[in-house]
């Protein structure tokens, strides 16, 4: 069976996260600020009634963090659900590689990095 | 917690807090707080140091012994919440808390920070935050 993959730009970068691994993919409303977090995570998101971890990917790929990136990528990551800040959706990939040059985003060691 | 109980809301560096109404004593207007502690809740944030703001204001609240004013931009609005509107902090992994918030609370169609008065004005936080008393 062939692997999906969501392509996304970040702060310049190009990222694949498994498309399975995604929820949905949403304007970046309902951002909560809350300071004390490492830098990455700016806050939580305003999500079907909860509040779920905030990360900017962008941070996580080494530019300078932000929390006002226009979309959101809802993404599991084992018993966990994360908001990923992105900038734009570039579209879906088939297939089990994907390019050099596009990073792999593994939700779960995301936030495992991170927290 | 019984089913509903009285929080006063308040901006600061554009976040919407709100405190227990029962760690509440008195609200004043920066002019009329001398002789109070301050805390600079906009620099714990990580913004810049509050900066006087129209309706600048200092909540005096109460955390075990001490008594401390919370420089706020403004007092909103003092409101019922239930737990209903209240929302859980999710967790972020094992290695990081943020004990300050004992919880998030649905304020129109934003969230709120509910702050734990006693995790907040920790001898710590005083240290680094306490902008000293007001000159009377």
């Amino acid at each position: 069976m062939s692997v999906q993959w969501l392509v996304a730009t970040v702060a310049g970068t190009v990222v694949a996260i498994r498309l399975r691994d995604v929820q949905e993919i949403i304007d970046s409303m309902g951002v909560t600020l809350l300071p004390g977090l490492p830098a990455a995570i700016p806050g939580v998101l305003d999500w079907r009634n909860r509040a779920i971890p905030l990360i900017d990917l962008g941070a996580v790929c080494g530019e300078r963090p932000r929390h006002d990136r226009r979309n959101a990528v809802i993404a599991t990551a084992g018993s966990h659900i994360l908001a990923l800040l992105i900038d734009s959706i570039d579209g879906i990939h088939d297939g089990e590689e994907i390019g050099d040059d596009i990073r792999h985003i593994d939700p779960g060691a995301v936030l495992e990095a991170l927290a | 917690m019984s089913s509903h109980d009285a929080y006063l809301t308040f901006t600061v560096a554009g976040r919407r807090c709100a405190v227990a109404g029962s760690r509440v004593i008195e609200v004043l207007r920066l002019e009329e707080a001398a002789g109070f502690s301050l805390f600079d809740l906009a620099r714990f944030f990580g913004a810049e140091a509050s900066r006087t703001a129209p309706r600048q204001c200092v909540i005096v609240v109460t955390a075990g012994e001490r008594v401390m004013g919370l420089v706020a931009d403004e007092a909103t609005d003092v409101i019922s919440l239930s737990a209903a509107d209240f929302v859980s902090v999710p967790s972020f992994g094992p290695r990081i808390t943020i004990p300050y918030l004992s919880a998030l609370a649905r304020t129109g169609d934003v969230l709120s920070l509910v702050l734990d008065m006693d995790q907040l004005l920790t001898a710590a936080h005083i240290e680094a935050f306490s902008t000293g008393e007001v000159p009377a």
